[in-house]
């Protein structure tokens, strides 16, 4: 019998591969098993301050229109509705379920007790040390349902 | 949210917390975890219905879905499958982010996960990783005599 070769390049295809959400789901899990939810806030401030590290340098600027097309693009490529509406000094986004759990419940898994973090944590993390203040509106556990709401703190 | 687009330096900076909290050996139960939990339904699930043919169809799907440069050969008659990976996705990804530091033992994970599941089948799994600083390695699953 023959081999079977594959030969790929990279441009080859589209990166998307939604079992990390899966990963995600249980890399989560485990800390808030081991650490309590506490250990996911802090592993996700280490996070936030890692990689959004550019993002925040831009906030610092007092312009919200980096952050815009951050989220944009993020739902982008999670081939996602978003509604986004923005002025100078506020940004709101809403979903009407979040991609990452969806896709988790797709696999008959169930989301973190701690999924609500990878929001709440992250973009207050990002907003820390800038010109804004990030609440969450609100959050549906069960599909991520949620809107988000970004402000300058000199206007709240 | 974290994307899945983004997964990677999350996976890193989870690694480093772990570290953090309990040395590289936190870090290498989470991946004893991992391994138990995710590639259980997966490539386990694979290689025990379709033998060493298993390997090709997970790999096949997860390196296209992460937009991996590779080349991948089965031979059945062998009992042998190798990846030879040009340029890993995640490493490669973690390479271009300058500006964080990835975890010093990233690429381990693809020893520990993949052994921990393949081994136990019935087939030996090496991982050189000599070039995995440079986002290239290769895997070769043997079929056990």
């Amino acid at each position: 019998m023959a081999k079977q070769i594959l030969d790929v390049r990279a441009t080859d295809n589209e990166y998307f591969h939604q079992d990390f959400h899966l990963s995600m789901n249980m890399l989560l899990d485990y800390i808030l098993e081991k650490y309590g939810n506490e250990g996911v806030i802090e592993y996700l401030k280490d996070f936030t301050k890692a990689y959004h590290k550019p993002l925040r340098a831009q906030l610092k600027n007092g312009n919200l229109q980096p952050l815009m097309i951050y989220i944009k693009e993020l739902y982008k490529k999670e081939k996602w509705e978003v509604k986004i509406t923005k002025t100078t000094d506020k940004l709101q986004f809403s979903i009407n379920s979040c991609p990452g759990m969806t896709y988790i419940l797709s696999k008959k898994m169930t989301p973190s007790a701690a999924y609500i973090e990878t929001y709440r944590t992250v973009y207050q993390s990002i907003c820390e040390g800038t010109p804004f203040l990030y609440e969450l509106i609100k959050f549906d556990k069960e599909t991520g349902k949620s809107i988000h709401l970004f402000t300058r703190r000199d206007i709240k | 949210m974290i994307s899945c687009t983004q997964f990677i330096p999350a996976y890193s900076e989870g690694f480093k917390y772990l570290h953090k909290k309990g040395g590289k050996q936190e870090v290498v139960k989470f991946w004893e975890v991992l391994s138990d939990l995710y590639l259980t339904d997966t490539l386990k699930k694979q290689i025990i219905e379709k033998g060493i043919s298993g390997c090709f169809d997970y790999w096949e799907k997860a390196l296209n879905e992460e937009a991996a440069d590779f080349t991948m050969t089965l031979d059945k008659e062998m009992g042998i499958f190798e990846v030879v990976m040009h340029h890993c996705p995640s490493k490669g990804m973690l390479n271009k982010l300058t500006y964080m530091s990835p975890y010093e033992d990233y690429c381990e994970h693809c020893d520990l996960l993949y052994r921990r599941v393949i081994e136990p089948l019935g087939y030996t799994y090496k991982i050189d990783l000599t070039n995995c600083q440079q986002a290239a390695c290769r895997l070769v699953v043997n079929k056990k005599k």
